[in-house]
């Protein structure tokens, strides 16, 4: 969803009278005070609405905006429709598949950096070794430095989600992930917690951006 | 039987089906799961994503329904978008972590070799 759907300057009803994208869709008319209007305009609106409808329904999308800070409302409906459209793509994970993706990208990249912490530990301890050297050219900094990230920035997070790539993992039936959520409030580590789990019990098939140089 | 019933349709109060969709996923000793759904997606709505899959894809969808839920629970604004964007710091800082760590190791190297070639230099000279 690209933020030209929306319509902020709008307070209510559609642009140039008409319906909002979310009133066209539902076929009624789009009130002065719309919760939807500022948001989805008639074009695309529609379409990225019609995705909500099915996976939140209206009423509950309209009742988790009204809890919402008028000023956070853009952010939420921008989330609330990459949910939405995730949900759609993948019916089964949604737009999980992508934190368990990016979750195993991270404890890939913790084994890694604590090997190489490691190596250099061993740099750093030992005296330079005896001769005769080993016969291989100095590297330059250029060489072994890991280029950049190229993984999709947050700014566009919205434009690029791409929550489809555990297609190829292998479908086991799941027991019950979450019963260790039972007895408190779930917090942010929590759910990275429970993602981990999920990706290394049920997901071993998930393939993942190597890290290194490009 | 009314002390059978799922936790779906004791939030619902209602009769619990043979074949309720809900059952297998929903059982009654965790009503936090599906009251965390029903709230975010609707019970409705659920029922519906669950009869569209095929059975053996249902238990996943169920959780990762209730993953979804909580996170929005959690984060009214951002849901699971907050936990990607701080997945996607995490990486950044480690790949950049690496990078660091990296280049230390080929300074250290250089740093090894220049002090072993020092060493054959001082050998020769000696000689």
């Amino acid at each position: 969803m690209s933020r030209g759907s929306t319509n902020v300057e709008n307070n209510g009803g559609g642009s140039q009278g008409g319906p909002c994208g979310a009133c066209k869709f539902l076929r009624r008319k789009c009130l002065r005070g719309c919760i939807f209007a500022p948001y989805f305009d008639s074009d695309q609106g529609t379409a990225h609405f019609a995705a909500v409808h099915k996976v939140f329904g209206a009423s509950n999308a309209s009742k988790l905006l009204l809890r919402i800070p008028a000023h956070k409302r853009l952010d939420a409906v921008v989330t609330l429709c990459y949910e939405a459209l995730a949900r759609v793509r993948d019916p089964v994970y949604g737009c999980v598949a992508h934190i368990f993706t990016l979750q195993q990208q991270v404890v890939n990249l913790q084994s890694e950096l604590a090997y190489v912490q490691a190596r250099l530990a061993t740099f750093q301890r030992l005296p330079p070794p005896p001769p005769p050297p080993q016969p291989q050219s100095l590297h330059s900094l250029a060489n072994v430095v890991a280029s950049s990230s190229d993984l999709v920035p947050i700014s566009n997070l919205m434009m690029h989600f791409d929550p489809l790539q555990t297609q190829q993992c292998a479908g086991q039936e799941m027991t019950s992930l979450f019963n260790p959520l039972d007895q408190e409030l779930i917090d942010g580590e929590d759910l990275q917690i429970l993602a981990r789990e999920f990706v290394s019990r049920y997901l071993p098939g998930v393939r993942f951006r190597p890290p290194g140089p490009h | 039987m009314i002390s059978g019933r799922c936790a779906a349709c004791r939030y619902l109060r209602r009769r619990c089906p043979s074949d309720c969709i809900f059952a297998p996923y929903f059982p009654p000793n965790n009503p936090q799961r599906f009251a965390a759904v029903h709230r975010i997606f609707g019970a409705s709505n659920v029922g519906r994503m669950l009869q569209q899959l095929p059975p053996d894809l249902r238990a996943q969808a169920a959780d990762t329904l209730y993953y979804e839920a909580e996170c929005r629970v959690e984060d009214p604004v951002y849901g699971c978008v907050g936990v990607i964007s701080r997945l996607h710091e995490q990486i950044d800082e480690a790949e950049c972590e690496l990078a660091k760590t990296r280049a230390d190791i080929v300074i250290n190297s250089d740093i090894g070799q220049q002090a072993q070639v020092q060493q054959l230099h001082d050998e020769v000279e000696d000689n």
